[in-house]
């Protein structure tokens, strides 16, 4: 059965990004911060650009994000919005060669033709629902899971839905005070959760969650 | 000097309450007579302060600290005391500035830690580099609404030193160090 998965690093005080978010710093003040447990991993080359060489207890932790994954699903904020003017078509902002290497569906407010990048990423648009764009994804990920991507307002979206089977949260230790929170506006949904793992590594706490 | 510590049950989501201040939810994870994190905790600590509206709200559930598992001198730090203070009621009600309530749980406690409850206090405990210590006991839900256990509009960061983490039943335990400065 495929499922719908996701990673997300957050402060302790359950926010994503820092306060002052903004073109030039994606991940707003202290973002950064966030994320510093898996950009110093070895582990960061597989999924991005440059590992920073190091190997430590969050290494499978990096290196499962995308195991048994076959498709995933972004907000078109994550993709990179509809891009600087005059720029046609925009390609979004992962690069000619994403991450990714499976299909994305991004969740669109426009229909546009797929857009197939190197390394087995291709981005398909989707207008439709989430929830129909959970089944493309599936169907996408031909019973492999799918991983959802971001941003927080789409994890929201299905979070709220019920939609969501399991989430690995890496809580770093540290307090933002502002920014955008993880978890919020899910309106009266109260998911419940069962939690499942938990791994200690150097300056971050894994916690892995299953919709109970 | 006795360390100072923030012990406190939290939703994933961030909040230590939930609306109006519910409570209900933390004793659906755990309970503190039975955890041994908070057993060491009760054990561990000498005297305790909290703000006024953390002392009717813990009151309001059971009465007693730690619903009775903790007994010690306690201080409820407000600026209107009540003139009539309960007969059963083992603290005290003190007016006075948080670094002076600080050296006066620190004597009371006998050389053991100093607890602090109530987020709002606690962010003043902070602010002013007096917390030493925060243990949390994350809980597996989601509240939606209530009191954060930590929110400074503009933002404010604070770096943390893990000191611990363990699982804890359907909880994670995670303590960590303030760095000063």
């Amino acid at each position: 059965m495929s499922k719908l998965r996701l990673n997300m690093s957050m402060s302790l005080d359950g926010f994503v990004a820092g306060p002052e978010q903004s073109e030039e710093n994606r991940l707003g003040v202290g973002g950064m911060e966030l994320h510093k447990w898996l950009t110093e991993l070895d582990a960061f080359e597989e999924t991005h650009c440059e590992g920073g060489g190091k190997v430590n207890a969050s290494t499978p932790i990096a290196e499962g994000f995308f195991e048994n994954v076959g498709a995933g699903i972004m907000g078109r904020n994550m993709f990179g919005g509809s891009g600087p003017r005059g720029t046609n078509p925009w390609r979004g902002f992962w690069g000619e060669d994403p991450p990714y290497h499976h299909p994305v569906l991004v969740l669109k407010h426009h229909a546009r033709e797929p857009l197939e990048m190197q390394g087995g990423t291709t981005f398909h648009f989707v207008t439709e629902k989430i929830e129909s764009a959970l089944e493309q994804a599936k169907e996408a990920a031909a019973g492999k899971d799918v991983s959802l991507a971001g941003g927080a307002s789409v994890v929201q979206q299905f979070l709220a839905a019920g939609l969501l089977d399991e989430m690995l949260i890496s809580v770093a230790p540290i307090f933002l005070g502002d920014g955008a929170r993880l978890f919020d506006d899910l309106g009266d949904a109260r998911p419940r959760l069962e939690q499942v793992q938990v791994v200690e590594a150097p300056g971050v706490t894994h916690i892995r969650y299953r919709a109970a | 000097m006795a360390a100072v510590v923030w012990h406190v049950t939290m939703s994933l989501d961030g909040f230590i309450a939930g609306p109006d201040e519910a409570m209900e939810w933390v004793f659906d994870y755990f309970s503190e007579e039975t955890d041994e994190t908070a057993g060491e905790v009760i054990e561990t600590t000498g005297a305790i302060i909290m703000g006024r509206h953390t002392y009717e709200v813990e009151d309001r559930y059971r009465h007693g600290i730690y619903g009775g598992a903790w007994t010690g001198p306690y201080f409820v730090l407000t600026h209107e005391p009540p003139a009539v203070v309960p007969d059963w009621m083992t603290g005290r009600f003190i007016n006075e500035e948080i670094e002076s309530a600080v050296a006066r749980a620190t004597e009371a406690a006998g050389g053991k830690k100093v607890g602090i409850l109530g987020a709002d206090l606690a962010k003043q405990c902070l602010e002013r580099g007096l917390l030493n210590e925060i243990i949390i006991h994350l809980a597996p839900v989601l509240l939606g609404d209530g009191v954060r256990l930590f929110a400074a509009p503009g933002g404010h960061q604070v770096r943390l030193e893990p000191t611990h983490v363990g699982r804890n039943g359907p909880l994670t335990d995670l303590r960590f160090r303030v760095s000063s400065g």
